[in-house]
């Protein structure tokens, strides 16, 4: 018996330190010939000036994303990112994303082994912007941000001058802190607890600044910010704490939150303590439940109906590049707007249109609207417009056709 | 005929005790191969080798030293905070320095281990409560510190290097090993595991070989912490969260029993990080979804516990 487990040793020693030597020498590697592979891919898509071909080259596009969620949020992103890429010919490659910065280089360095041609991800951190920029440089694999801004003068302007870096969207999340603040004011409130998601998180940081800017335009006091709440146990915990602590309290602002269904929960603790009606909530991102609150009257205004725009159109720009049709000479940075919902039947609209099972475009609507390959005039002031025109009644008007 | 029955049955309890001594070993083999068909081929290439050495690495290094807290029947809940504190200090000190990084890292990790060792070793707190209280001190501390995210130059990446992880990993597993299975550190650390009371009475110097191992997790903790900087030239709130799961898990799969004593194996901690990290690409590679991940990775779980548990010690310590 020891013998055998002596010999498993020595084979598994064996695989360990063949495994690391193989790591080594691919470290070992110049970055001019790491990437071969992906590099021969994208440039074969380059469509030639003299014969261009129907469709461009198969492609493929990896993206770290949450693949265990049931939240349509969540579903949605994935749902239209793949539906652009299939659109263009190409693949999605989805790895299970990790939570911390690190993780998520390890994610980035996993597609990039799987032979990924592109990747898209948003990004927890800015900071980890330039390491991403140094990976997919290395590897020759262009990449595209979404749903965050470079806040950083010297990150954004160090990536920007990246050949790789194909662009992204971002919403202004600032300014979506400012006006749920400003509308929480118009409908009177005057006391208000928040809840967002963690310190760190550009977007959050930027929607913080944000409420309490609109806050102090509007007279609001701003009682207290929750973070990092993902448990439903802490999130009904936070808001009874709140009620309890802050008689006064007049209004709840989700700002943010990774807790999923968030909004049903503290509705329940509303209604529990008697408060669902007088304490006015609203919330960033959207929640498929809002329909009902809507509908009561115990929910009152929510931002958020271009959350998975932002990243489809993140996408179309990294398609782009990948497919030989850049929408710009650099990379191509684009702001989505936060779209306001205040009524029942808007919030059914979106469950059922943007947050559905269907993609928001269909495949010839993207070629044809989207595609530099298909559509000559596709540059970044044309995707300007594209996102200007986007509204919750055009998609419903092209889906329930 | 008697005698033939009872020969098959001793043949069959041998072969029983076989697998079961050797299940670490097989499952390994097993997961390695049958992935190895499933990813058809992608598993054990050159690049995909190097995702699993960097979801090992840090893990591996941790669980290294770990096998000591579990040698003496203890915990360590606090490990994936002092990753935190250690990035977020070595990040402020990155910026007036990068040469910082690394000695202001191993420094907090060290520091932060020692007071855990103070505590269950010096003031006799439960490892369990100690160890938590530090993690949620620790992470207010960090979050406090970092108000948000804090990057460093990117020419920390200088550390990311494969030939020093490995360098790292090859010293980090032989110098651990040695410890453990030949000097008198690792012995008297099983001996404390296994009966602290009989340990003091043979002249073991208990809470010297209590206070050790968390000193060490704490300096593993603290490379973990500028490794992982390294890798992310960022250190966030969300460092090193969910990181002693992972070493717990690894220590798990590997088949170490938590009841800690003379049947705790180093090659455990390795082992069971080689696993966790195959199978968490191979898991990938085949496009598993997050959710099923985390149901065979529970399921696993179950079966290695409790195929390799050995419940021979616990009723000798009950």
């Amino acid at each position: 018996m020891k013998k055998f487990r002596k010999i498993l040793s020595i084979v598994l020693c064996v695989f360990m330190v063949a495994g690391l030597a193989a790591c080594g020498g691919e470290s070992a590697a110049p970055a001019s010939q790491a990437p071969a592979q992906t590099d021969t891919t994208s440039q074969q898509a380059v469509p030639a000036d003299t014969q261009k071909a129907e469709t461009p080259d198969h492609f493929v596009l990896g993206m770290p994303w949450i693949t265990n969620s049931t939240d349509p949020t969540t579903n949605s992103i994935g749902l239209n990112i793949k539906a652009a890429v299939e659109a263009a010919g190409g693949e999605v490659v989805i790895t299970d994303m990790e939570m911390t910065p690190d993780g998520q280089i390890n994610n980035i360095s996993e597609l990039i082994s799987r032979g990924v041609d592109a990747i898209v991800f948003m990004p927890l951190a800015e900071t980890m912007l330039p390491t991403v920029d140094a990976m997919c440089s290395e590897a020759g694999v262009y990449w595209g941000s979404m749903l965050r801004r470079i806040t950083d003068d010297s990150i954004r302007e160090q990536i920007m001058k990246s050949e790789y870096y194909a662009g992204g969207c971002y919403e202004d999340d600032e300014l979506c802190g400012e006006n749920i603040m400003k509308k929480m004011g118009e409908i009177g409130v005057t006391n208000v607890a928040c809840i967002n998601i963690t310190k760190g998180d550009t977007s959050s940081d930027l929607r913080d600044a944000g409420a309490a800017k609109g806050a102090a335009e509007a007279g609001i006091n701003i009682v207290g910010t929750t973070y990092g709440i993902l448990d439903p146990t802490d999130m009904t915990k936070t808001i009874e704490s709140y009620l309890a602590a802050y008689p006064e309290l007049d209004g709840i602002v989700v700002l943010g939150t990774y807790c999923g269904g968030a909004l049903a929960i503290i509705e329940k603790a509303l209604e529990d303590n008697g408060k669902a009606g007088q304490v006015k909530v609203g919330r960033i991102d959207f929640e498929p439940t809002m329909e009902e609150y809507f509908e009561n009257g115990t929910f009152n205004i929510c931002y958020g109906v271009q959350m998975p725009y932002d990243p489809f159109m993140s996408t179309i720009i990294l398609i782009n590049k990948v497919i030989g049709t850049p929408v710009s000479d650099g990379p191509a940075i684009v702001v989505t707007p936060y779209i306001p919902l205040t009524t029942a039947q808007e919030a059914k609209d979106v469950t059922q249109y943007i947050y559905g099972d269907t993609p928001m475009y269909n495949s010839e609507e993207i070629r044809a609207e989207f595609l530099g390959f298909y559509n000559p005039a596709v540059n970044k002031t044309y995707l300007e417009d594209m996102v200007a025109k986007y509204s919750v009644e055009d998609i419903v008007a092209r889906r329930s056709k | 005929m008697n005698e033939k029955a009872a020969r098959v049955n001793v043949k069959r309890e041998e072969t029983k005790e076989f697998l079961i001594r050797n299940f670490v070993y097989i499952g390994l083999v097993l997961v390695l191969i049958l992935f190895e068909i499933m990813t058809k081929g992608r598993l054990l290439q050159k690049r995909n080798l190097m995702n699993i050495f960097n979801n090992f690495f840090l893990i591996g290094l941790s669980a290294s030293a770990f096998t000591f807290i579990i040698a003496i029947s203890e915990l360590d809940l606090s490990t994936g905070a002092i990753v935190g504190i250690s990035a977020a200090l070595g990040a402020l000190a990155g910026k007036t320095s990068v040469a910082l990084v690394v000695p202001v890292c191993i420094l907090t990790g060290l520091v932060a281990g020692s007071l855990n060792g103070f505590m269950i070793a010096k003031m006799k707190m439960a490892s369990f409560i100690a160890t938590l209280a530090t993690s949620y001190v620790l992470k207010g501390l960090t979050t406090y510190l970092l108000d948000g995210s804090v990057g460093v130059d990117i020419s920390i990446r200088v550390f990311d290097q494969n030939w020093i992880k490995i360098t790292t990993l090859i010293a980090a597993v032989i110098i651990f090993y040695f410890l453990f299975e030949h000097c008198v550190i690792g012995k008297q650390s099983r001996a404390v595991g296994a009966s602290a009371e009989a340990a003091r009475q043979s002249g073991v110097h208990v809470e010297f070989i209590r206070f050790m191992p968390y000193l060490m997790i704490g300096l593993m903790c603290g490379i973990v912490g500028a490794f992982s900087l390294a890798r992310s030239c960022t250190a966030t709130t969300s460092t090193g969260s969910g990181f002693e799961f992972d070493i717990l898990l690894a220590v798990l799969f590997g088949g170490m029993p938590l009841t800690g004593g003379w049947s705790v194996k180093y090659r455990s901690a390795i082992l069971g990080s080689v696993t966790m990290a195959v199978l968490k690409s191979g898991m990938s590679l085949c496009g598993i979804t997050g959710t099923a991940q985390q149901i065979v990775r529970g399921a696993l779980l179950i079966i290695i516990v409790a195929i390799t548990f050995d419940r021979k010690v616990v009723a000798a310590i009950k």
